[in-house]
């Protein structure tokens, strides 16, 4: 079971989600921040300008093994403890913060994965950004089994909403409309003047797209040498940070994508530049989050400003025509949760069929050894072989229709109710039975409380490298 | 027959105007679906040719009944609006691919058909007495042609303020291209400005003479005069403005608008004097 906590355009306005914003190279430390609770054994960071969201999965009972999933005070000590990491950038997220866990958790992940959760459905951004989270996860051995393979699944279902329906043809993107904003604002957009100030993938595409446009492109970033390698990309002009009010009275167009947590163009600079600019009409195209100009300026006469969710929102409503596409998606969707739901049942059974294997083998092995060192002792190695072989086989053939049952069931509400009384009528504990299963080999009761003992504390092991790991780059 | 030519000639004209105008309406608001858009283009471009047509008929009908009522159209004060709004048509028709101003149709057109209208139903047409014809040919050219002009720079002050309006509050912006761009609504307003002020300070020069000469002090003459020059200072400081402090767009539309509204009243009181029976000459 997954858990997922996070705010996203849907009931955060931007002033809110800009609170939220995590900067690309914080979120390791975020990571392993949340690693080292104990009730948390996985974790996902999705950061997009659009929502800020974590999933989460529980730590496994022992290393390698898989998750059985949340119980419900499980649940919700790790949706407390997101929660907590959130709110730490400020209280007022708390109204906007949203959870979900199990097959709702999951649901969520796939749509949003599909697009369909996206403010401009269909937009192709978002499933390359979950891989980012997924890889960045990986990087800081974050994701395991449970989230990984929740994950896994949502990046197909992504591609396969995209490859089954028309939800992303025929796309518009923010950086076209911001252009054909332009376009209504100026008309042809040779000759005119277009700044980039800052660096980001929208922007740079909105840059490239106004250059082709005819426009002019100078580019300011606070380091020189960035501006001068964008320059060159997208066919512009560098200039200093330091001239950046100079280039404002000159442009027609600004494009801000700039990583500040304050205001770059602030209202009083720009309504200076629109007093030298003698009524030019000014568009500014603000694609950061945080907001890079401020919402105030769009007050100014023959000034007009179009933050990211004004854009986003123009997007949307022009693909509001896909209603059916987007309900085929919504069926596709439906029909993955189901799957994956199924494999987590199964999967969930794998530690129990695992173990009763590994008992009834340990039970045979040892019966066979005591044999073979008493009454049997007379057997040469080849005949031991072969009844070492034999005993395996029988193992094999006497567990394999409860294993196949079980499997089966699984997808059945008795699934449960069987791994239940297996567990009860063999005295099944999936956590401990590889240690019994080790100690069985090794032969001595030692060896096997050791083996009992080893699950929590690696886990421990593992919990207090983390916290250390933590704690050293807080 | 000239009756029932000058009849048929005012039904074809307010027809093809109010034909025009409904199609430049259904460009404007047309839907966000792709076919809906494309339906929309193709009709639009028919408005052009039947607010083409509508001016045809337009003049024809002026001609007409100018016939009938023993009166030189640019002899005559009362057909000055209906004049202007023919004028302002065909400007329209000759600059909206100059200035690409093509949406202005959605005010040019409706403004002909009313115009049209307040001519044919306001008043009777007759001579202008005691002055110099060619005098009040210079006149009622001048201004006619002036008003033409201002119509259109109005008409682009408004749509100024509603693209301006649109993309300020940032709503029904699905319908992107529907509207020419700001600047060249501007610009358009600017040019049209420029090439009816002459015109205008042509027509308040003879009509101070013609009023001088009148003497008459009528109460409506007086009205209008005052009209006539609070219109030109409205025009001509809304130009210094633009050229001196930078006014533009907003603030430029303002002035035009209250300018052409004074403008237009002055041609109202000329309209509505015979229909109101309110004695008064010319100016």
């Amino acid at each position: 079971m997954i858990a997922v906590v996070g705010l996203s355009h849907k009931n955060a306005p931007l002033e809110v989600r800009e609170r939220l914003a995590l900067p690309k190279d914080t979120l390791p430390q975020v990571l392993e921040r949340l690693l080292s609770q104990p009730a948390i054994g996985e974790a996902v960071i999705l950061s997009t300008c659009n929502r800020v969201e974590v999933y989460v999965a529980p730590r496994p009972p022992r290393e390698g093994a898989p998750a059985r999933g949340f119980d419900g005070a499980q649940v919700a000590e790790a949706q407390r403890i997101v929660r907590d990491l959130l709110l730490g950038y400020g209280d007022v997220l708390a109204p906007y913060l949203i959870s979900a866990e199990g097959d709702d958790a999951v649901r969520h992940l796939f749509r949003v994965a599909s697009s369909l959760d996206s403010l401009v459905v269909g937009e192709p951004q978002i499933l390359g950004q979950l891989k980012d989270a997924i890889e960045l996860a990986k990087e800081t051995r974050a994701i395991g089994a449970t989230l990984g393979q929740a994950m896994h699944h949502a990046v197909r279902v992504g591609k396969r909403v995209r490859t089954d329906t028309a939800i992303g043809a025929g796309q518009v993107s923010i950086s076209s409309v911001a252009v054909d904003l332009a376009r209504q604002i100026f008309g042809d957009l040779s000759g005119h003047r277009a700044l980039l100030v800052g660096a980001g993938e929208m922007a740079e595409a909105a840059s490239k797209l106004v250059v082709r446009g005819g426009a002019k492109l100078v580019v300011v970033n606070r380091s020189p040498e960035r501006a001068a390698a964008l320059a060159h990309e997208v066919g512009g002009e560098p200039r200093p940070w330091a001239e950046l009010e100079a280039a404002v009275v000159e442009a027609d167009i600004v494009i801000c994508s700039t990583s500040s947590p304050t205001f770059v163009l602030s209202r009083d600079l720009v309504k200076r530049a629109t007093k030298v600019r003698r009524g030019r009409s000014l568009f500014l195209i603000d694609i950061a989050v945080p907001r890079d100009v401020d919402p105030a300026v769009n007050e100014l006469d023959n000034v007009y400003v179009y933050d990211i969710d004004d854009l986003s929102q123009i997007v949307a409503e022009s693909m509001q025509g896909r209603a059916a596409e987007a309900a085929r998606a919504e069926a596709i969707v439906e029909g993955e949760v189901r799957s994956f739901e199924a494999w987590a049942r199964k999967h969930a059974l794998t530690p129990l069929i695992t173990s009763l294997r590994t008992r009834t083998r340990a039970v045979l092995e040892g019966e066979l050894e005591r044999s073979l060192n008493g009454k049997l002792r007379h057997l040469p190695e080849a005949d031991r072989e072969a009844l070492r072989t034999m005993l395996d086989a029988a193992t094999n053939k006497l567990l394999h229709a409860p294993t196949a049952h079980l499997k089966a069931l699984a997808d059945d509400s008795r699934g449960e109710d069987y791994a239940e009384a297996l567990r009860d009528l063999f005295e099944l504990e999936e956590d401990a039975i590889s240690g019994r299963a080790a100690a069985a080999r090794g032969g001595d009761g030692t060896a096997r409380a050791e083996g009992r003992g080893e699950g929590p504390g690696g886990a421990d092991r593992a919990v207090a490298a983390r916290s250390a790991l933590g704690a050293s780059t807080r | 027959m000239t009756t029932v030519a000058t009849g048929l000639s005012f039904a074809l004209s307010a027809l093809l105007y109010a034909a025009s105008s409904v199609l430049f309406f259904a460009h404007i608001a047309r839907g966000r679906e792709p076919t809906a858009r494309a339906a929309a283009q193709a009709r639009v471009r028919f408005a052009p040719l039947f607010l083409a047509g509508g001016a045809v008929g337009h003049a024809v009908h002026v001609t007409v009944a100018s016939f009938i009522a023993h009166v030189c159209p640019v002899h005559s004060v009362h057909f000055m609006l209906s004049m202007a709004a023919l004028f302002a048509s065909v400007v329209y028709l000759l600059a909206r691919r100059r200035f690409n101003i093509d949406a202005l149709g959605i005010l040019v057109a409706p403004l002909s058909l009313a115009f049209l209208l307040g001519t044919f139903f306001l008043g009777k047409p007759g001579p202008e007495p005691h002055l110099d014809p060619s005098f009040i040919a210079m006149h009622v050219l001048a201004n006619l042609a002036g008003i033409a002009l201002f119509l259109l720079a109005g008409c682009a002050a408004v749509l100024y303020l509603v693209q301006d309006k649109r993309l300020k509050q940032k709503k029904r912006l699905d319908n992107l291209g529907s509207l020419p761009p700001l600047d060249a609504l501007d610009r358009a307003e600017h040019w049209f400005l420029l090439a009816g002020f002459p015109l205008l300070t042509l027509g308040i020069v003879t009509g101070t003479v013609w009023a001088r000469k009148l003497e008459e002090g009528l109460l409506d003459d007086v009205l209008r005069t005052g009209l006539g020059y609070a219109t030109w200072l409205l025009f001509g400081g809304v130009l210094l403005l633009r050229v001196g402090a930078g006014w533009r767009g907003r603030r430029s539309a303002y002035g035009t608008i209250a300018g052409l509204g004074c403008a237009v009243a002055v041609v109202v009181f000329y309209l509505v004097r015979p229909a109101l029976a309110l004695p008064g000459l010319g100016g």
